[in-house]
């Protein structure tokens, strides 16, 4: 009895006893977990997957886009450029509506140019003060313009008519002026395929419009072509999202950011883009700068320095473009600065802690002004999928995603 | 301890916040257990650590239907069974193949008093005071209910020296008790 008694008393007090939480036992146990998983949490992670997956979508449109099907090389603009020169040189001082069209349109909008061409031609649009390589060739055009196809649509018996057809448009100058640009791009080029190239005549001038069909042989050039390098340099404004629970308010702070843009366009409508950005965010909330304190330290100030990799898509229109994609950010830096609540000193600390996680994924819509062959200007806004924050030991409680809209201003600095 | 299945689910897919989540609610049970077979803080809390990390990774075993506590502190009792032999430089040097435990007692202990006076904390301290091997077997079988076979099995140790470790712990720790309850009389 006196034995079960003082089991009895030991047995009460002390298997149900609750000890204390200490919330800086848990750091060594958030290490012990990060070693034995390792890599796997991260591969297996959502964060991976949602990558992988907005890669995988992005890149697929982008082939799409690259496809010999859906490419439209930069000749035709480049051309456009030259007709708007030749058109601007053998303009007929009545030509009042070609002229008109000339001033007010950009190299880069063909539609308008060639319907001014259109109009014109259904007078007597004459190229007769072509000068220089096409002075010899002057003649009246015809309504009847010509258009350039790829001679599989014609066939190899008549390669060698073709030839000579591209040949004599050029000796008789019996094309509109559009096409004897064309042609004339098609020597500076220099490819040795002029027998791929097929003409025809066109029965309706509506045709007349139509983009020209280069061969596929002349598309490696231009392709390159198409390829475009900016600085990139903005910045705005970043707050995170939080516990609704919570009273405490957002932490809003600001958002630089500085790299490059590496930008694919496809064609008039379509561009690919590619960013490596430094960006460094401020604006945690209040819990996220609270929570990694686990002694008399008090976080005053806390910011994270991300590496961003934004790939998206531009749909253009005019001067106009809006922008959609996803944005990969990793994790390269921490700071830190706190202040001791006893000696009242502070201290300034980098580096890479656990509470906020090394990836992260958004998603990405923005808009882009072209202020002029140099210089762009847009605002773009990031919604981030994940918490940043949770892998800090009271992360649980917190939302913090990255969030922010930025002003950014994109500079040429070179074009192939 | 309340653990939510859920919780338990989503330690088990490695999620972070709800592995914090269930180290709190661990930490608060099973660090009482660790307090009782270590001395020394850090080394508790070192193995309150590793129970843990046993029990994360053995999550997929375990039966939803079953009290998680219970569940959770015999893998806890475990890893410091399984600590103690791995530090064990040797065989403990007594061993009683067939003790008996004496029915004679010279201390009288008013367990009632002693339940009123002594919390939780205190009683633990007394534990400290007790042997390393007695301590250790007192606590698994008085407070946490394992049988002198177990104890044996466990400790590889006759189930005659787990009732002398036994014996002698409670003996001990009446001392401890009476004395803290009439510190004069013993003295006188």
């Amino acid at each position: 009895m006196e034995s079960n008694n003082i089991d009895k008393l030991f047995k009460d007090k002390l298997s149900s006893e609750e000890v204390e939480f200490n919330l800086a036992a848990w750091t060594a146990v958030e290490e012990m977990i990060a070693q034995q998983s390792g890599k796997t949490v991260w591969y297996t992670g959502k964060v991976f997957l949602s990558v992988l997956a907005a890669s995988i979508v992005t890149l697929s449109g982008a082939v799409w886009l690259l496809s010999p099907e859906n490419s439209t090389s930069l000749i035709e603009e480049e051309n456009i450029s030259f007709v708007h020169q030749e058109v601007a040189d053998n303009v007929k001082p009545d030509d009042s509506v070609l002229k008109e069209a000339i001033a007010e349109e950009s190299p880069k909008d063909n539609m308008t140019l060639q319907n001014a061409v259109k109009q014109s031609s259904k007078g007597s649009f004459n190229s007769s003060n072509d000068g220089g390589k096409f002075a010899s060739n002057t003649l009246k055009t015809k309504n009847r313009p010509t258009k350039i196809v790829p001679d599989s649509n014609i066939g190899d018996k008549n390669t060698g008519a073709n030839k000579n057809l591209v040949n004599s448009s050029v000796k008789n100058g019996s094309i509109s002026t559009h096409f004897k640009i064309n042609i004339q791009e098609k020597e500076i080029i220099n490819l040795d395929n002029v027998d791929l190239i097929a003409t025809e005549d066109i029965k309706s001038e509506d045709n007349y419009s139509q983009p020209i069909e280069l061969p596929i042989n002349d598309r490696g050039l231009s392709i390159l072509r198409n390829f475009d390098f900016r600085l990139v340099i903005g910045g705005g404004v970043a707050w995170g999202f939080r516990n609704p629970q919570l009273a405490d308010p957002a932490g809003i702070g600001y958002s630089p950011t500085t790299g490059f843009n590496i930008g694919y366009i496809a064609n008039s409508e379509f561009s690919f883009k590619v960013n490596v950005l430094y960006r460094m965010r401020t604006g945690l909330s209040y819990e996220a700068l609270m929570l990694p304190v686990v002694s008399s330290d008090v976080i005053v100030a806390q910011s994270l320095h991300y590496l961003d990799v934004p790939f998206y898509l531009n749909y253009h229109f005019d001067r106009h473009s809006v922008q959609f994609g996803m944005q990969y950010s990793y994790l390269i830096a921490t700071r830190l600065e706190t202040t001791n609540s006893a000696d009242n000193t502070s201290t300034i600390g980098w580096g890479k802690t656990d509470y906020f996680k090394n990836n992260d994924l958004a998603a990405l819509i923005g808009y882009n002004f072209m202020l002029n062959e140099q210089l762009n200007i847009g605002a773009r806004f990031n919604y981030g999928i994940f918490d940043v924050t949770g892998n800090q030991p009271s992360a649980w409680e917190t939302n913090d995603k990255n969030l922010h809209l930025n002003f950014l201003l994109e500079y040429k600095l070179s074009k192939y | 301890m309340n653990i939510d299945k859920k919780l338990i689910r989503s330690c088990a897919k490695n999620d972070r916040k709800s592995q914090f989540l269930l180290y709190r609610e661990c930490y608060r049970l099973l660090m009482s257990v660790c307090y009782r077979y270590k001395k020394d803080k850090s080394e508790a809390e070192a193995l309150m650590n590793m129970g843990f990390m046993k029990i994360l990774t053995k999550l997929d075993k375990y039966n939803e239907e079953g009290p998680f506590d219970a569940w959770s502190r015999k893998i806890m009792i475990n890893t410091i069974i399984d600590e103690y032999r791995k530090n064990k430089k040797g065989k403990e040097k007594i061993e009683y193949t067939d003790f008996q435990e004496s029915t004679y007692d010279q201390h009288n202990v008013d367990y009632n008093e002693a339940d009123k006076q002594f919390n939780a904390e205190e009683l633990n301290l007394m534990l400290l005071k007790l042997p390393d091997m007695s301590r250790k077997v007192f606590n698994l079988y008085a407070v946490d209910g394992y049988s002198h076979k177990e104890i044996a099995e466990l400790f590889n140790i006759s189930v005659g020296t787990s009732k002398w470790h036994v014996s002698t712990a409670r003996s001990e720790l009446k001392k401890l008790i009476e004395k803290k309850l009439n510190p004069v009389e013993l003295e006188n």
